[in-house]
């Protein structure tokens, strides 16, 4: 197995217990759900590794003790002329106790672009856990829009804080 | 219109449609808790009792309910709440301060006021009138306290937001790596003590109690860790999954 492959393994796994830890805690019916591919994204630009590009089919096993992800080509997979292969690859759908998940790898010339994992929760009551499991962008909560705000929530502030708190400039503005 | 006072070492701030004489009785409300509760007044009945002058078995009636309230929410949290200081002093400031938010509601709705909000060193409860807009309640950004992080609306299912965090007791200090302790924790709650415990219990007790608060209460919450990640329920985030 070649190093970008270990690589692509690595992740993958990693992705599978994420994505299997962030269902921890579902039981009940099936629920799609399909995890935040920003929130990957985050998690890919952390570990994503230097792939080193050698030419080897991209089939590998995972050895993880969550699931066995048999990663197969299922886009356009191939070696390009700088030896790194280029492609989506798809593993096999795990389950546990708590659902189903799939992990997707996607390479361009043997370097790790995206890693998304596709979850399936046996519970609807569960989802809202979900999907604070993993951290999300600052560019995906919700902005704060001024002209609105007629409060604001923050630590407690002491008397003497208070003066320069956005609070106080409220109160001074009569909202 | 508008009317702050300097209550329980913050400053509580009033908005909203105000009838005349109430604002002085929500002060009085305040007073008053505090009068029993502060542990820096050592006449205060709380006092008395953290130097065990007084055993709390003969405490009044007022004390002994803060206590059960506060122990009961320990036990519902597993812990991660709790009424007593490290150093083993009864401590009650943790739900006294909402105490007072939710008995200065009770005076506002007795004196005939249909939407108020309450803000007690930003921990704030509302209520809506049902024509008016929504209270929107901003949310400090714990790395610079001058911005907002995000913003939550409060109407007649959630009325109340608390905050708790460490900035204010100089911690902010943003570590890089994989620090994934709470600097800042905002709890939306149907009521006020319910935000209050909450945020305090998950800023203490970190992940599993976030798990836990999320399963238990109907809550909207956003935590964001030493390292700057956010933690957020889909109220303040604006990808949603694509099936629910």
């Amino acid at each position: 197995m070649s190093t970008r492959s270990k690589t692509a393994v690595l992740l993958a796994s990693a992705g599978v217990l994420a994505a299997g830890w962030q269902i921890g805690t579902a039981q009940g019916q099936t629920t799609a759900l399909s995890t935040d591919t920003a929130t990957t994204t985050t998690e890919t630009t952390t570990a994503t590794p230097t792939a080193t590009p050698t030419t080897t089919t991209p089939t590998t096993t995972a050895p993880t003790t969550t699931a066995t992800a048999e990663t197969t080509p299922t886009t356009s997979a191939s070696a390009s002329t700088s030896g790194g292969a280029t492609g989506t690859f798809t593993g096999a759908t795990a389950s546990n106790r708590f659902g189903t998940v799939t992990v997707t790898v996607t390479l361009k010339a043997g370097s790790i672009t995206d890693v998304s994992a596709k979850a399936t929760i046996y519970e609807q009551k569960s989802a809202r856990y979900v999907n604070m499991a993993l951290p999300t962008l600052k560019s995906e909560v919700i902005a704060a829009d001024s002209a609105d705000v007629s409060n604001v929530s923050g630590a407690t502030y002491t008397t003497s804080s208070y003066l320069t708190s956005l609070q106080s400039a409220l109160d001074k503005a009569g909202r | 219109m508008n009317h702050h006072f300097v209550s329980m070492g913050t400053v509580v701030s009033l908005s909203g449609d105000l009838p005349e004489r109430a604002t002085s009785a929500v002060e009085n409300a305040f007073a008053d808790l505090d009068e029993r509760f502060s542990l820096y007044r050592p006449e205060s009945e709380a006092s008395a009792i953290a130097r065990g002058d007084l055993p709390l078995t003969r405490a009044s009636q007022e004390m002994r309910g803060a206590y059960e309230l506060a122990q009961s929410w320990r036990v519902a949290t597993e812990g991660a709440f709790t009424p007593q200081r490290p150093d083993g002093v009864l401590d009650l400031s943790g739900v006294v301060k909402a105490m007072a938010i939710e008995r200065a509601g009770t005076v506002l709705d007795e004196f005939g006021a249909t939407h108020w909000s309450v803000n007690a060193g930003g921990d704030v409860l509302t209520r809506s009138a049902g024509d008016a807009a929504p209270w929107v309640i901003g949310i400090v950004d714990p790395s610079d306290r001058d911005a907002l992080l995000t913003q939550c609306r409060l109407g007649p299912d959630a009325r109340a937001v608390a905050t708790s965090g460490i900035a204010e007791r100089g911690e902010h200090i943003w570590r890089i790596g994989a620090d994934d302790t709470f600097a800042q924790v905002s709890v939306v709650a149907p009521d006020i003590i319910t935000a209050d415990v909450l945020a305090t219990a998950i800023l203490a007790g970190g992940r599993h109690c976030l798990e836990l608060a999320c399963r238990t209460w109907s809550i909207e919450v956003i935590a964001v860790t030493r390292s700057g990640s956010i933690f957020a329920t889909d109220a303040f985030r604006t990808t949603r999954p694509a099936t629910r």
